[in-house]
């Protein structure tokens, strides 16, 4: 080796030293960037020469730029933030929902029903009274107006949810598109060089991690550095390629998740859309549907008093709330239910009933609270009557008719809260007394309603304030138990987070001594040009 | 453990923020009063002193109920006290209207005091209160007692008022129950010897052991001297009966004291004397039960201020937050952040980066 072999090993520490400074560089400047994982230029000796003396080293060259990181740690990440994702979502619309029944900040359902009982107890020690009369009416409708700003609430953060399902569907879209056009580029860098795209990579990792926030799924990378990306035995992304997720709205309100033509709710187990989806639910089956029906069987035990009692006109049989109304939830495209009227206020049972078609002829009708057969199965003619617990129903042809499968959900339940207001408008036509002559001074049907009001009711196996408070129970338990997993999820992300930090994280200090150090073998390898140079001015003189 | 720069600063921030959400829970106990705030701080806790609100809402109706039913049962109380005043006096009246000395005259003037008398009771019997008539059962729109003929117009039906869950109280007595003249059995009184007058129930026979003499006044259910007669003829063999009379409540009964005295007929105030008695002894009756009502309403009083009392007791001790606890954990919390402050503050600023020349 000639002495010009010392410029290569000089000129090579200072091009090893600049690519390592790049990399700090790159290190502290990407300090605080999401998702970065902290580079390490992997410093090499350069093949040596042969001497007689042995081999000697010409000099140093950077090996490869290492990415510290750690596989399986970011597979834990990404689940541990599905995990997290999902019980953070369910805690936001919980809490929302315990916001509606907090009795404890100012006083809600609770408070204007008790209220309302108390008004009624004025017009029993006071039947001929008309001022008394007047402030029951008012506390009615202070009651009315409460139950519906409460059902308001819950129906609109359903809404939102509804809404932030849509946004969530779209961002999954965004991002895996987003992944799968990664996908590309890495394989491209990446294709016959032994180097990783390893920023892509970071970014991909990153873009990942965004998505596991939103959906739970699986993930494996190809031979070529490609990811794909699985939820359930459905694809997200596939190799360049990614898989757009749709949702739909049926009939009675639930929301389905398509990808192509199939319902893809049940794989979604985990992210802040499984946990959106799971408190839709919940809400409609838990405090919204109880709410309802405890709506419900106010009206319709104080209709059924009401009736028995007269007026300060002498008038009797009239309702007090507005009558229940049913509802119906179609499910068939060949027939509809043409009519729908409670027949027998007494024999309604506040549950919700499917009549069934098993052929295009035969239908049976099923209570759903107790699956239990109300009509067995009969036979089908358009237009006849279909009787049961107090409801009638018609079932007519539109297209064709009923097919096997087709069904009808009656509820009187969805529009109790919606409906509820008062029948009677003026104070005269409280029925506070029981006898059919003018008797001013009659207060035993108002004693009896106040009766009705304090004691078990059967429909709802508690009292009002009884069943009130189961609501108000359940509420609380589901935002507890949202907000319990949601903090011990997120202590375990945390956990993980730190390891990740602890491989991945980039530390100024470390980083500052590395500038120092690449800064000192910079200056060395230029003195060594320098001390080059000049041992060669010596050769050139002699 | 490598430490990454972002460790300590997440480590920081999160100790930080963990401490403010302390604060903050801290300020708003001591912001509402409640160390329950919403009901998933304490399940158990909130759906309690939801129940213990409805409770005192519920007792404190029936407190005013009670309140109501007092002011209603003091109101009669006192209507039945001037109502006996007015009998003893007619009693009074009717002994010395017996007097032989006593002249046609002189009952003519004491007439004019039981008319006196009569128009107050009928003014007792027909007194209102908040609007509504006393003593006409359920037909509270109208006074008790026909003004004109004093017969009695209201029901039989009492207010039943509730003063607690399975209690209820009756607010009112109706004319009948206080006014009313009803004989509980049929009384013999002996005038002279030899001759009876009888206070007589219809449809019940007088003993067979009254040796047959004539009736001079029979009190009956009808002015009708023959259908007395008639009504007598399964009891010992009276001859005759010579006069009679008849009358359902006390206002009636001083109306016929009144004419007895105007027409001089001394037989007729004899015979009024016992019904009189009789009167006296039922409104004090009346007395005496609403009496025992107002005792009921009373005893009651005081049990459910007990119990919201005690309901209120429970309820603070559920729901509301002790502040001296709040307060030393507020001032806890307030020395851990500034300690944290401090050394955050120390440790993010430095690096070896500011000893690079």
């Amino acid at each position: 080796m000639g002495i010009f072999g010392l410029f290569d090993i000089g000129k090579s520490a200072i091009f090893a030293s600049r690519a390592a400074l790049d990399v700090t560089a790159n290190n502290i400047a990407n300090i605080n960037t999401p998702g970065f994982s902290r580079k390490e230029a992997i410093l090499e000796i350069q093949t040596p020469g042969r001497t007689r003396a042995g081999f000697i080293g010409r000099g140093v060259t950077v090996g490869h730029i290492r990415r510290h990181y750690d596989n399986l740690l970011q597979n834990q990440i990404l689940l541990q933030k599905q995990n997290f994702a999902r019980s953070n979502s369910l805690g936001d619309v919980f809490s929302q929902v315990e916001e509606v029944f907090n009795e404890q900040q100012s006083p809600k359902f609770s408070g204007s029903f008790n209220e309302y009982i108390n008004a009624w107890q004025e017009v029993a020690d006071n039947p001929e009274a008309l001022p008394q009369r007047s402030v029951l009416l008012h506390k009615a409708k202070g009651l009315i107006s409460m139950a519906k700003d409460m059902e308001r609430s819950l129906r609109e953060t359903v809404k939102q949810t509804d809404g932030q399902i849509k946004d969530s569907i779209d961002k999954i879209n965004t991002i895996t598109g987003e992944i799968a056009s990664m996908n590309g580029m890495i394989t491209e860098v990446e294709a016959g060089s032994s180097y990783e795209a390893s920023d892509l990579r970071d970014k991909r990792d990153n873009l990942m991690g965004q998505l596991s926030e939103l959906i739970g799924f699986n993930s494996f990378e190809d031979d070529s550095g490609r990811v794909t990306i699985v939820m359930g035995n459905k694809n997200l992304v596939e190799g360049e390629n990614s898989f757009g997720l749709a949702s739909k709205v049926n009939p009675d309100g639930t929301i389905d998740i398509t990808a192509g033509n199939d319902r893809v709710n049940d794989y979604i187990s985990r992210g802040a859309l499984s946990g959106l989806l799971a408190s839709r639910e919940e809400i409609q089956k838990g405090p919204l549907k109880n709410f309802r029906s405890l709506v419900a069987s106010i009206i319709k035990e104080t209709n059924l008093q009401h009736q028995q009692g007269y007026d300060l006109g002498g008038s009797t049989d009239k309702d007090f709330f507005a009558p229940l109304q049913l509802s119906v939830k179609d499910y068939s495209d060949g027939a509809s239910v043409s009519s729908k009227t409670i027949s027998d206020l007494t024999q309604l049972t506040l549950h919700e009933y499917e009549i069934r078609f098993s052929d295009s002829s035969t239908y049976s009708v099923v209570d759903l609270a107790t699956d239990t057969t109300v009509v067995p199965p009969t036979t089908y003619t358009s237009g006849n009557t279909i009787a049961f617990d107090g409801i009638e129903t018609v079932v007519t042809d539109d297209a064709g008719g009923p097919r096997g499968g087709d069904k009808f959900l009656i509820t009187p339940l969805d529009l109790s809260v919606e409906n509820f207001a008062l029948n009677i408008s003026s104070a005269k036509e409280v029925a506070a007394s029981t006898h059919d002559y003018t008797l001013p001074g009659d207060n035993r049907n108002a004693l009896a309603m106040t009766d009705i009001y304090q004691g078990n009711v059967s429909d709802i196996g508690h009292s009002f304030n009884g069943y009130y408070s189961t609501i108000v129970t359940l509420a609380g338990n589901m935002s507890s138990t949202a907000q319990d997993s949601t903090d011990f999820e997120q202590s375990l992300l945390n956990e993980l987070n730190m390891r990740r930090e602890s491989v991945s994280g980039v530390n100024l200090d470390e980083e500052a001594a590395n500038l120092i150090r690449y800064q000192k073998s910079f200056e060395a390898g230029a003195k060594l040009i320098k001390v080059t140079d000049e041992l060669l001015k010596v050769i050139l003189n002699l | 453990m490598r430490i990454s720069s972002f460790t300590i600063y997440d480590r920081l921030t999160r100790a930080m923020q963990e401490n403010l959400r302390r604060l903050y829970d801290a300020q708003e106990s001591l912001a509402t009063g409640k160390k329950i705030n919403r009901p998933s701080q304490d399940i158990v806790g909130a759906s309690r002193a939801l129940a213990y609100k409805v409770s005192i809402k519920e007792t404190q109706q029936n407190i005013k109920n009670i309140e109501g039913v007092t002011a209603n049962l003091e109101i009669t109380g006192g209507i039945l006290g001037d109502a006996t005043n007015a009998l003893s006096r007619l009693k009074e009246l009717s002994l010395s209207a017996l007097n032989g000395s006593m002249s046609s005259e002189d009952r003519e003037a004491t007439a004019k005091e039981v008319k006196e008398l009569k128009k107050q009771l009928l003014s007792l019997g027909n007194s209102s209160f908040q609007g509504k008539y006393i003593f006409s059962g359920l037909l509270t729109d109208r006074g008790a007692f026909d003004p004109g003929t004093y017969d009695y117009q209201g029901d039989q039906n009492n207010l039943e008022v509730k003063v607690g869950a399975n209690a209820k109280v009756k607010e009112n007595l109706t004319g009948n129950e206080a006014f009313a003249y009803v004989q509980s059995s049929h009384k013999v009184v002996t005038l002279e010897e030899g001759t009876k007058y009888i206070h007589y129930i219809p449809g019940q026979v007088i003993d067979a052991t009254y040796p047959p003499n004539r009736v001079i006044i029979a009190i009956s259910s009808t002015d009708d001297k023959s259908a007395v007669e008639t009504e007598l003829q399964g009891g010992p063999p009276y001859t005759s009966v010579e006069d009679t009379f008849s009358f359902d409540n006390i206002i009636q009964m001083t109306g016929k004291l009144q004419s007895a005295l105007e027409n001089n007929n001394t037989d007729r105030i004899n015979a009024i004397l016992t019904p009189i008695d009789d009167s006296i002894g039922q409104v004090t009756d009346a007395r005496a039960e609403l009496g025992a009502r107002m005792n009921f309403t009373e005893t009651e009083h005081g049990r459910l201020d007990n119990a919201v009392l005690g309901l209120r007791t429970l309820l603070s001790g559920t729901e509301d937050a002790d502040f001296a606890e709040v307060i030393s954990e507020v001032s806890k919390n307030q020395v851990a952040l500034q300690a944290l402050r401090n050394t955050g503050a120390r440790l993010l600023s430095q690096s070896l980066l500011d000893f690079l020349q």
